[in-house]
């Protein structure tokens, strides 16, 4: 509430909430004595001391009292005194402004309830809450963030929250701020990422991180919402090295599948080796043999020794546990090498097989043994979809070519001559525990999915033209998956 | 049997046991002949029929039982010895009741082979 007097004390104005309050029309009051409108009756002498003062160019202290409404009741308002001075330097009025005490109490009030929530729900909130000034100091840690950095409030308060940073980030941090400061270009902020953190105890674990600003008073602060993930790390270590486990127990399981096929590939170069030799044995016997036979045969012996030798260390590559490592492999020796350990299943069911695969792949980093893994399965499924059409029309395609989806890769298409999907969906075949087999366990396109994913690829399935089922998987060429923030070949 | 020594015919689509196949069956004194598929060998069918046919089972495009039908189709009445990895197989089951005089599992060993033949030679 504002009143402006005269030097003499005649009201001259009074502003439109000090209108509004104390119910005093301007025209009423207008050159009457200030001390005899505002202040109740005990305060009048007081107000007109103090107003004098101020009017004589002399320092009037602030005061406190009731004012009287115009109808009669009162207000407990603080007021000050100030002087108007002309260009001379003379006071030619006094401004009396003045604050509803009651108001500005209330207000108070509610600021400190809101303060009480404020720090109630920092303390309270599960995450730890930090925030700092726009040099780094930390002016605030909540009750989460002792408990997960180990140090008390009031051990990190005021100093630069670098200090809960291991290196290298501890470094780079003033920097960061430095460079948002001058080129306002937001790296992290809003954005939020995984980093780490260091404890009291010296110790660093990964945390999430998720920064935001704020600008409060014409003061700039930084919200760093912090989750130790150590536990979801740890889960997440857990959940892989089980997919590599239950992928090695479905290629267990699988082998036992392929055993049949492989029995016979052994048992082939065996005959073989047991026939030739028999039959020198005999024609030694007789006399009958000669060196350049026996020269012959025996070479055969050797070289059919080398194929079963061949078709063992085949299967154990296939089955071998091993670190998930991705290196860089060439894929059609791979789908070759799938190929190889299908190929008495593929013979026995007449399938002809048609590998469309251009010469200029290039080179793909991938685990040899899951891809590997998801070649066979799919050849697999497409044999045996044909089984049960004619044996005449029994054809498997595959496609082995370059191919942009979000980024360059190699895409490989595996096409049969079986029923197709007619109008199902195909989507669905890649859940777990999906299948149409009696005796299926439902998870090798589900496995084929996850290993994919984990290349950063993609598997689909479509109709096939003119007829059939086709499995299309996509990998990323190494540089594009390397990129950092690139999106993996997912489409939306 | 005749003072001629049998021919034998084997059909099989790998390289390596047809071969061996086809020196055991000489160092047993018979004449031989090998084929790499049941189209191969019906080709070559006119020019003279062997004593004895020696069938792989599982081969592309065209395999044993088939062979067996077609020989069955044309009245062509040959004793065939049956070769397969697996005796107990569908189709080992579907050659025996096509007609097979016997089945030899693979590998097989020399003394088994002899024995099947003469046996299928003697009716």
């Amino acid at each position: 509430m504002v009143a402006i007097a005269d030097a003499q004390g005649a009201i001259q104005l009074l502003n439109h909430h000090c209108e509004e309050i104390t119910g005093h029309a301007p025209a009423q009051v207008v050159q009457r004595a200030i001390w005899s409108v505002l202040p109740a009756p005990e305060g009048a002498a007081r107000m007109r001391e103090a107003f004098l003062r101020a009017a004589a160019g002399e320092p009037a202290e602030d005061d406190e009292g009731d004012w009287l409404c115009k109808d009669g009741s009162r207000l407990a308002v603080r007021w000050s005194y100030s002087g108007i001075r002309d260009a001379g330097g003379k006071v030619t009025g006094v401004v009396v402004a003045g604050v509803d005490v009651l108001a500005a109490r209330r207000i108070e009030a509610e600021l400190a309830e809101s303060m009480g929530r404020y720090h109630a729900i920092l303390d309270t909130a599960v995450d730890g809450i930090i925030t700092i000034n726009e040099r780094g100091a930390v002016a605030s840690f909540n009750r989460a963030a002792e408990r997960i950095f180990g140090y008390r409030a009031a051990e990190v308060i005021g100093r630069n929250v670098s200090m809960l940073m291991p290196a290298p980030y501890r470094e780079s941090h003033d920097g960061y701020l430095d460079n948002y400061r001058r080129t306002g270009r937001k790296k992290i902020i809003g954005i939020g990422r995984e980093v780490e953190g260091l404890r009291k105890d010296g110790t660093r674990f990964p945390l999430d991180l998720a920064v935001g600003e704020v600008v409060s008073g014409g003061q700039r602060l930084f919200t760093g919402i912090v989750r130790d993930i150590t536990d979801r790390k740890d889960a997440e270590r857990e959940a892989r090295r089980r997919m590599d486990e239950l992928a090695h127990v479905t290629r267990i399981h699988s082998m036992g599948e392929l055993a049949s096929g492989l029995a016979h590939e052994i048992n082939q170069p065996l005959t073989a080796i047991i026939n030739y030799a028999r039959a020198c044995l005999r024609m030694i016997g007789a006399g009958t043999a000669d060196q350049e036979l026996l020269h012959g045969s025996m070479e055969q012996i050797a070289r059919q020794g080398e194929r079963a030798v061949e078709v063992i260390r085949r299967l154990r590559k296939f089955i071998e546990k091993g670190e998930v490592e991705k290196q860089p492999c060439d894929l059609v020796a791979s789908l070759s090498e799938a190929l190889g350990l299908l190929d008495h299943e593929l013979t026995v069911n007449q399938v002809r097989v048609y590998l469309d695969a251009r010469p200029s792949i290039p080179e793909v980093h991938i685990d040899r043994v899951q891809i590997e893994q998801v070649l066979v399965n799919l050849v697999r499924n497409a044999v045996e979809a044909m089984v049960s059409g004619p044996s005449a029309s029994r054809e498997l395609r595959l496609q082995l070519i370059p191919d942009q989806q979000d980024a360059p890769g190699v895409r490989v298409s595996v096409h049969d001559s079986g029923p197709g999907f007619g109008q199902n969906k195909p989507e669905r075949l890649f859940d777990p525990f999906f299948t149409t087999k009696a005796d299926g366990l439902g998870q090798g396109l589900a496995i084929c999915r996850r290993i994919v994913e984990a290349h950063d690829g993609r598997i689909w399935a479509e109709n096939g033209q003119p007829g059939g089922a086709v499995f299309h998987f996509w990998l990323p060429l190494p540089d594009a998956a390397a990129a950092p923030g690139s999106v993996p070949g997912k489409k939306t | 049997m005749s003072e001629n020594p049998p021919l034998v015919f084997i059909v099989d689509d790998d390289e390596a046991v047809r071969s061996a196949t086809r020196l055991l069956a000489r160092s047993f004194g018979w004449n031989a002949r090998a084929f790499g598929s049941a189209q191969e060998f019906l080709e070559a069918l006119p020019q003279g029929m062997p004593d004895c046919l020696l069938l792989d089972l599982n081969m592309p495009e065209m395999n044993g039982v088939e062979l067996q039908l077609v020989l069955a189709s044309r009245g062509i009445r040959i004793p065939v010895v049956v070769i397969t990895g697996q005796k107990d197989s569908p189709l080992a089951a579907r050659a025996r009741a096509a007609g097979a005089h016997a089945l030899l599992a693979k590998p097989f060993f020399d003394e088994e082979l002899k024995q099947s033949v003469e046996e299928a030679l003697q009716g």
